[in-house]
């Protein structure tokens, strides 16, 4: 059942309050009513986007150029999935383990404890034929495969399960403003819709799921207006905040174009080994291909015949063959977590009094490093092999030189801030995304995550709630 | 159709620049001029 918060009941309880109506919210939500649990999903938009909902995502963002937070995502049902693009990939068994020395990428789970969702992850983000990844050589890098998403908008998608469900219903303009706790127990929630309608839910667990930036925002929020028992205080609440850098990195020529797997987008993708990345001391990254017509590649190979005249022609005899082509080279890559790295709270109040988002971004030159290895490592391979030429942006070439700030600067890819570790010392939430000093607060989203590998975030996201959604079940007797 | 270009049609001079920088490889070695990633002998 759907329900404007003004015309909600007074009294409102559920099993699970979730806070949060996005690809978190969204699927924990349906998997804890499969289970027959009820739960009460609060989203602060209502079916469509609004000036009134979306504004409260205004941010100032500092450090490096970065996009403007407030179209970066969106507030209403469904959440950024209204607008994200469906890239998806799971993490890699090495990105929840420590890859580079003294730098905190391990996570408290590992990949076997996630895998038990991939199938069902795979069928709500309809992914079809998930490849396993292939040696490329001996360059150290894999050819991966990454599905597409045709992509999935979840509010669609599932507002009729939800409408239907006896288990569920969905506040909509309910905004997540106060929560009441005692001892280590919240109570309630309190949430405001536009006019001023307040109502509090009471439920034995609440989830905020509200995205990689507000989980963070709301949290600091919480903690500094109330007594939320934060296990060691709100110190790393906020920080290591990432992103994956994106950016363009170069031009490639190749001679026989059957050596790679181009899909139906023009696209074929790499990244490294965990061998590697471990001998280089470099993050994850990926690395795609993408094939251009030839009009746009005359510039190109003209500049190669420069360099390499015995190569150039060859590849123009290839092109009449229809065998060469000529691609850009992209990246994304995994971004070194650091404490500095961080959503705080600014000075500017929101509609509701919350101070909004500052975000402190910047990129490192470990992240430098880490695409540099990755790059250097595929056009090696290439002129080793002698199937093609790559021609890397000069920034690359040159250790000393900064990260490029360009049209693509991230993935709009929210991460960290409410970091999973072992113990409160070194995160906001334990292995079951409880927050550290609470007994019935959980956060759902990427903002857990304590690292970020090169995976496009929605499809670890997913597995994450389907596991958390398993989680809560075994804590509720009645659930199915 | 095949294409007719002939390097007479390019500028050598003005797209080539000096930089040339020698990398090590595990085949041979590789050298990097003007942010190609090449082979020795190209
Ligand atoms: C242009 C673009 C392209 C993208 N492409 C990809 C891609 O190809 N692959 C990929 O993996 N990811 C992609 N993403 C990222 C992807 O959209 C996010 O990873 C995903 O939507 C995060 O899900 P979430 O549920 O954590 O947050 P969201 O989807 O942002 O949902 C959060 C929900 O919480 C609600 N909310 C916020 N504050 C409150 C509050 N105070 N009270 C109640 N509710 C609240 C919001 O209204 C929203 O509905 C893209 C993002 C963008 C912007």
């Amino acid at each position: 059942m759907f329900v404007n918060l003004a015309q909600s009941p007074e009294d409102l309880s559920a099993d699970v309050c979730i806070i949060g109506a996005g690809a978190a919210g969204i699927s924990l939500a349906t998997r804890l009513a499969a289970r027959s649990i009820d739960v009460i999903l609060c989203e602060a938009g209502g079916l469509e986007a609004s000036e009134a909902s979306q504004g409260v995502y205004r941010a100032e963002t500092q450090g490096d150029e970065y996009y403007d937070l407030e179209t970066a995502r969106l507030r209403y049902f469904g959440g950024t999935t209204n607008h994200w693009s469906g890239w998806c990939r799971q993490l890699d068994a090495a990105d929840f383990e420590s890859k580079v020395q003294g730098v905190p990428t391990s996570w408290p789970i590992s990949k076997a404890d996630l895998d038990p969702y991939f199938e069902e992850t795979g069928n709500i983000l309809e992914l079809v034929d998930i490849k396993p990844d292939e040696a490329l050589g001996r360059s150290g890098l894999n050819r991966i495969d990454l599905s597409f998403s045709p992509p999935v908008r979840f509010g669609e998608k599932y507002h009729s399960e939800l409408d239907k469900s006896q288990h569920t219903r969905v506040l909509l303009n309910a905004n997540l403003v106060n929560a009441r706790t005692r001892d280590h127990v919240v109570n309630a929630v309190r949430v405001r819709d536009y006019q001023g309608n307040e109502r509090d839910i009471h439920a034995r667990i609440f989830v905020i799921a509200c995205g990689g930036i507000e989980n963070s925002r709301l949290l600091l929020w919480l903690n500094d207006i109330g007594d939320l028992p934060f296990a060691g205080g709100s110190r790393l609440i906020g920080r290591y905040w990432m992103e994956h850098p994106h950016a363009p990195i170069g031009s490639v020529v190749i001679g026989d174009k059957n050596r790679f797997t181009f899909d139906e987008n023009a696209l074929d993708f790499f990244s490294p080994t965990a061998a590697f990345m471990r001998e280089k001391g470099a993050l994850n990254s990926q690395l795609f291909l993408k094939s251009t017509s030839y009009g746009g590649a005359k510039e190109v190979i003209a500049d190669l015949l420069c360099v390499a005249p015995d190569f150039g022609t060859w590849v123009m005899g290839q092109f009449g063959k229809k065998l060469a082509c000529v691609a850009q080279l992209k990246a994304a890559w995994e971004q070194e977590p650091v404490f500095h790295n961080a959503v705080t709270l600014g000075e500017d109040r929101d509609r509701f009094g919350i101070p909004r988002s500052q975000l402190h971004w910047t990129r490192s030159r470990l992240d430098h490093h880490t695409i540099r290895q990755s790059a250097m490592a595929f056009a090696k391979h290439l002129a080793d092999e002698d199937i093609g030429r790559v021609k890397l942006d000069s920034w690359l070439l040159d250790p000393d030189a900064g990260l490029p700030a360009p049209d693509e600067m991230g993935g709009y890819h929210h991460m960290g801030g409410t970091r999973m570790a072992q113990t409160a010392t070194g995160g906001v939430v334990d292995a079951d995304c409880k927050i550290f000093g609470t007994e019935n607060f959980y956060v759902a989203g990427s903002s857990v995550f304590p690292s970020a590998g090169h995976a496009n975030p929605t499809f670890s996201i997913v597995q994450l709630s389907l596991r958390l959604a398993e989680h809560l079940a075994g804590r509720l007797p009645h659930a199915s | 159709m095949a294409m007719k270009v002939s390097r007479r049609k390019f500028n050598l001079g003005l797209l080539c620049s000096s930089m040339v920088a020698f990398v090590a490889a595990g085949v041979q070695r590789l050298k990097v001029r003007n942010g190609w990633v090449l082979r020795g002998e190209d």
